[in-house]
């Protein structure tokens, strides 16, 4: 059984007050009584009636003056009927009742069904009224949970994005805030090789859902970027993660880049976000490249394809998400590829900037949709801004020890596996050498990938000088990979020595051997660019020697300790 | 905005039909339909004659789709998309997941 309902009723006519108490009393209604306006402005402040009957005249204060005292305590969250009783039917007297917020009067002497029908529908009003309210304060605090959780996931997305990220002067970027609560992510970092990866992404869905995505991948990004992976090892391995993590309706569209400063190529692997654009500065020239992948997370496995191209500093990648595409101005039309194509085709100095006002021009006026993810790589592999930069390594190295530690890998393991992270690791844990992790991981790649290449597979780096030559070159890397047998045994040994520790590493390989002399050791007089490797590993070691034609090779890296 | 599902071909084959913009409005529709696909449905048939829009949740619909009727390209297929429907689907190489005509 509900509360009963409170009835409060204010007349100076004690027979009016009898008959209306006789009239409205029952086990559901409680009737209060007043005998004028004061004391009726009391009781009501007291009893909290749920609905007043006050008659226009009384003494002291009359019904229209208690009634808005009475209508101006009450909270927002509170409303109390109010039915005036008056003898004057006249317009005068109902309109000065109307002014005082009267819900409704009743004109004396009065029919009692009409006064209690009255009654109860003001009540129902009264209840709908009140059950709105609190509605709409639950959905207010609904909203402000969710507006709570929406800057919880915002800071957490910004922080798994910033956390390890890379700033590089060739490698511009806008993110919007929106544009990251809707699950763009944007991670940059370089391999002990030099590599620089930027992997661009975006999620399927918004909020909290796409930056739960965003965590995982990062952290698989940045792992294996520092070990040394190719982009290709690090996409698969998202790829992987996403798909077993995610729900079926969610993806990653993304494309990770990788600028390598040793073939001076770019590699694009685009999975599925809009068209980039690859505008060469010095010619003018325009290359739109196309997404070749399905997105990431969709299927457990896929055949990825890779696209180079030739970089230089003149090399400029522009990569977006499809907000600012979609951006659209007050007339509803999107700023489009034809948006980002004319802002490619301009003169101006910079074609970020330009890009960034354009669509800014486009959309004023709209509805800020405030979407907008845009990225500028200028293809630097020249002279390689990101070489120095990065965080200096905490990590303390142990003393020079006394180890040897030796691995072999067959041709068809190497279809599988990257040895070279695997070696530099083990390095790694055994003699904490990270502060020489980029030389070390330089001379063994470079030494192992020598072996392979040339050993075991007899390509030419000839081929390499030509951007053809170097997909031709791959490709048939390939193709021999599988075709051919062979080995490559690799031992590290270490040592203490005065000052510090030395490192050998021996490599030999089962091939028929090479012309180490013409493939690799072009030292000074060649600057071309597969010359360059050896002739960096040659200036990081004590010594380089390569014997039984070219099918060994023996490298010394030392470094000092001071204990 | 609007989702037509019939189920042709003795149940064998369910057809969806979408009007209008294919985004995260007809969800709800959608996963009726998803539900509608059982061991007797063969074959799904997305008919996108009179979509004009599709956006990456509509993407995301569609491979719940594939996956409900187990994930083979040969089963789900994608027709009568405009071109510019049609190049969101190639963007996202939606052509190697199912079977675009």
């Amino acid at each position: 059984m509900n509360q009963a309902v409170k009835i409060l009723v204010a007349d100076d006519t004690r027979l009016q007050r009898m008959f209306l108490q006789e009239m409205l009393a029952s086990e559901e209604v409680e009737v209060i009584l007043a005998c004028d306006g004061v004391e009726a402005v009391e009781l009501f402040m007291q009893k909290k009636p749920d609905l007043c009957i006050l008659d226009v005249i009384m003494p002291n204060l009359d019904g229209i003056g208690a009634a808005k005292k009475m209508i101006s305590s009450l909270s927002a969250d509170e409303y109390v009927p109010i039915v005036f009783i008056t003898a004057q039917d006249n317009e005068e007297t109902l309109e000065r009742c109307i002014e005082a917020k009267a819900d409704d009067f009743i004109v004396k002497p009065f029919n009692p069904t009409t006064l209690k029908a009255k009654i109860n529908s003001l009540l129902k009003f009264k209840r709908l009224y009140e059950g709105q309210f609190q509605q709409k304060q639950e959905l207010l605090a609904f909203q402000q949970i969710a507006e709570q959780e929406h800057d919880v996931a915002a800071s957490i997305h910004e922080k798994i994005i910033h956390a390890r990220f890379l700033e590089t002067p060739n490698v511009r970027h806008f993110l919007s805030p929106m544009a990251l609560f809707n699950g763009d992510i944007f991670l940059v970092a370089k391999t002990p090789g030099n590599q620089l990866h930027c992997l661009l992404g975006d999620f399927t869905g918004h909020g909290l859902s796409a930056s739960i995505g965003a965590s995982p991948t990062a952290e698989v990004f940045y792992g294996m970027v520092n070990k040394g992976f190719t982009g290709r090892e690090i996409l698969l391995e998202i790829n992987k993660k996403l798909h077993s993590l995610l729900p079926v309706h969610m993806f990653l569209a993304a494309t990770l880049v990788t600028l390598d400063p040793d073939s001076r190529f770019i590699n694009v692997m685009a999975c599925g976000l809009p068209d980039h654009y690859l505008l060469n500065k010095n010619s003018g020239k325009i290359e739109k490249i196309v997404s070749k992948n399905v997105p990431l997370g969709i299927v457990e496995d896929f055949d990825l394809q890779e696209q180079l191209f030739p970089a230089s500093a003149d090399d400029y990648l522009y990569l977006f998400t499809d907000g600012i595409i979609e951006a659209e101005n007050k007339q509803g039309e999107q700023f489009d590829f034809k948006g980002i194509e004319d802002c490619l085709n301009t003169s101006e100095e910079s074609v970020f900037d330009r890009m960034l006002q354009g669509q800014h021009q486009h959309c004023s006026g709209s509805e800020q949709q405030d979407d907008i993810t845009l990225i500028e790589i200028q293809c630097d592999s020249e002279n390689v801004p990101w070489r120095n930069l990065g965080e200096a390594s905490q990590y303390k190295e142990i003393t020079p020890l006394v180890w040897k530690s030796s691995m072999e890998f067959d041709l068809k393991t190497l279809q599988y596996v990257s040895p070279v992270p695997v070696m530099l690791n083990s390095i790694m844990e055994i003699q904490g050498l990270l502060k020489y992790s980029e030389s070390i991981f330089m001379i063994i790649s470079e030494l192992f990938n020598n072996c392979v290449d040339h050993g075991l597979l007899g390509l030419d780096s000839k081929l390499k000088e030509s951007a053809e030559g170097f997909g031709q070159y791959y490709k048939l890397r390939e193709k021999r990979l599988l075709e051919r047998e062979g080995s490559v045994k690799v031992i590290f040994s270490h040592l203490p020595v005065k000052n510090g520790g030395r490192l050998t590493i021996r490599m030999n390989d089962t091939g028929d051997g090479f012309d180490f002399q013409k493939q690799v050791s072009r030292f000074s007089e060649n600057q071309d660019f597969h010359g360059r490797g050896i002739q960096l590993v040659n200036s990081l070691c004590e010594s380089l020697e390569y014997s039984d034609n070219g099918t060994r090779v023996k490298a010394i890296f030392e470094w000092p300790y001071e204990g | 905005m609007s989702v037509n599902v019939e189920l042709k071909n003795d149940t064998s084959e369910l057809s969806i039909k979408i009007s209008g913009r294919f985004d995260f409005s007809v969800h709800q529709e959608l996963r009726k339909a998803t539900d509608k696909i059982n061991s007797a449905v063969k074959r799904v048939i997305i008919d996108l004659r009179s979509t004009d829009y599709v956006d990456s949740s509509a993407l995301g619909m569609l491979l719940v789709l594939r996956d409900k009727i187990g994930g083979d390209k040969q089963k789900v297929r994608i027709v009568n998309a405009n071109s510019e429907v049609k190049k969101i689907l190639e963007i996202a190489s939606f052509d190697k997941l199912f079977t675009v005509a």
